[in-house]
């Protein structure tokens, strides 16, 4: 936990920060935790005046241990040392993270089972934030740099792996770690991309079925090319790319427009929602348009070049 | 009998004869004489007007790949092989200075051929630029707010080439299916 003593000019303002600093930290709710007491804090934020700076400086000489940043009228945060590089948010959550070193001596729980992970790494992963522990029953399995994209297995070989996490994804827990902590649990253990082992797991878990079923009413959209490690030779997760990078589909619409099986559409969206790739959308009420004329001639020549490369793959 | 064209756009020496040649299995006309301009890529030859390749499709319809030449003054060549193409394959040589300018400045020259033509980024000798930034580089490819494809691509390498027609494929398919329904 860090405790953080926000004072700033009002009290919005405060608590706009107060979270921002909670958001940054990618610590489990309740590990920010905001201090009204200067001998009870681990770092004092102050609005950038005059009077707060002077104030701050004597109360550091008094309590060398205490950290201090300086918001600045654009709401920018810098170290209050005097330092001008601008703490971006990845700055701000190594350091928020390395101020509860020692005050917890057990791990942090940041998520129990697949639906509240589902939801962390979604919220991680995009925003390339922390380091964590994926364990099933007190057992490590994998660790996750999130910050750098990596995983190391804690068990191999990875496809055994892989199928464990798919099968046990309702029993398992992610841990916070520190980077200290993952460097000393990966020791020599060669670093793996991490997304391609999270689009492998999500496309073979069946414990999918909360997903589903707000799919039963939702559009999916993508938003953005997964990497092209994590699709590898996969064709039709092209064609799916293409189309929902383009377009908000239902399952359905998705199956009916590129010919596909509704499963195999399930499961690319799986691993796309998962990997923090995909976005649920209301679905509209109208249904698909029907073609418009003249419009096939594209389509027909994606076809012509599948008959070609199945030919081709045939031979 | 119809023909459906894609062009191959890059800088000099980020591979495009040799991805056109590859794809088409070294079924291809080249126009390579000996590089006068060595500063702008070190080879012994380079493309002077164009590479030209043909895949026969199922129903007995063509595919013609057109490779640009890559050098500066033949620039004026690109947008007219771009008339009526139906999709365009952007090279970018990872071991260029300024990959991301170059990047912009190719997609200024496509983006008046607007929805209509389908696009695929390759980036070319990656493995001599082990820390190149790939995900700048693909946060960047975009065509007015609509993201791109961007992959690494050894441009010598068939299957590679097939992969990334197999990709241009699917944007052209997408087009179609969003100019159709909407």
């Amino acid at each position: 936990m860090a405790r953080v003593l926000v004072v700033g000019t009002d009290i919005q303002g405060e608590q706009a920060l107060l979270q921002r600093l909670r958001l940054a930290s990618a610590l489990p709710d309740g590990q920010i935790r905001r201090s009204q007491d200067l001998d009870d804090c681990d770092l004092l934020v102050i609005r950038d005046t005059p009077a707060l700076r002077n104030a701050a400086l004597r109360m550091r000489q008094q309590r060398p241990r205490l950290h201090c940043w300086i918001e600045d009228l654009g709401g920018q945060l810098r170290e209050g040392d005097g330092g001008q590089d601008v703490l971006d948010d990845g700055a701000i959550g190594r350091a928020l993270r390395g101020m509860q070193t020692g005050t917890e001596a057990t791990p942090i729980r940041l998520a129990d089972g697949a639906h509240a992970i589902t939801r962390l790494l979604r919220e991680r992963l995009p925003s390339r934030q922390g380091q964590a522990l994926l364990g099933e029953g007190g057992e490590p399995l994998l660790l996750l740099d999130l910050e750098q994209d990596q995983a190391v297995l804690l068990h191999e070989p990875a496809t055994v792996l892989v199928e464990r996490l798919a099968q046990g994804f309702e029993h398992l827990y992610l841990d916070a770690l520190l980077p200290a902590q993952l460097q000393a649990l990966a020791g020599d253990r060669t670093r793996l991309p991490l997304r391609p082992l999270l689009w492998q797991w999500a496309q073979r878990s069946r414990h999918w079925q909360a997903l589903d079923e707000r799919l039963r009413g939702a559009s999916v959209k993508l938003l953005r090319w997964p990497d092209f490690r994590v699709l590898g030779h996969d064709h039709d997760g092209f064609r799916l790319c293409s189309l929902l990078l383009k377009r908000a589909c239902t399952v359905d619409e998705c199956a009916m427009l590129l010919d596909l099986p509704a499963a195999a559409v399930r499961d690319f969206i799986h691993a796309a929602y998962l990997c923090g790739y995909a976005q649920l959308q209301v679905a509209p009420a109208v249904p698909l348009a029907g073609a418009r004329a003249n419009t096939a001639d594209n389509g027909l020549l994606a076809r012509l070049w599948r008959t070609l490369r199945g030919s081709d793959r045939d031979a | 009998m119809r023909e459906h064209k894609v062009v191959v756009l890059g800088g000099m020496g980020s591979g495009k004869s040799t991805l056109v040649r590859s794809i088409a299995a070294g079924a291809v006309v080249d126009t390579d004489v000996a590089n006068s301009d060595r500063a702008g890529a070190d080879k012994a030859s380079t493309t002077v007007a164009l590479d030209y390749a043909d895949i026969d499709l199922p129903n007995g319809e063509r595919l013609r790949l057109y490779g640009t030449p890559g050098q500066q003054r033949f620039d004026f060549l690109w947008p007219i092989l771009l008339q009526g193409a139906r999709g365009a394959v952007l090279l970018l040589d990872a071991r260029r200075a300024g990959v991301a300018a170059e990047l912009d400045a190719y997609l200024q020259v496509l983006r008046p051929f607007g929805p209509a033509l389908a696009l695929v980024v390759a980036v070319t000798h990656l493995d001599q630029v082990p820390a190149a930034a790939l995900d700048d580089w693909a946060e960047r490819a975009r065509l007015d707010g609509q993201p791109l494809p961007l992959l690494a691509v050894d441009a010598r390498d068939r299957e590679q080439g097939l992969l990334l027609m197999d990709v241009l494929m699917s944007e052209m398919e997408a087009h179609a299916l969003v100019a159709a329904h909407g």
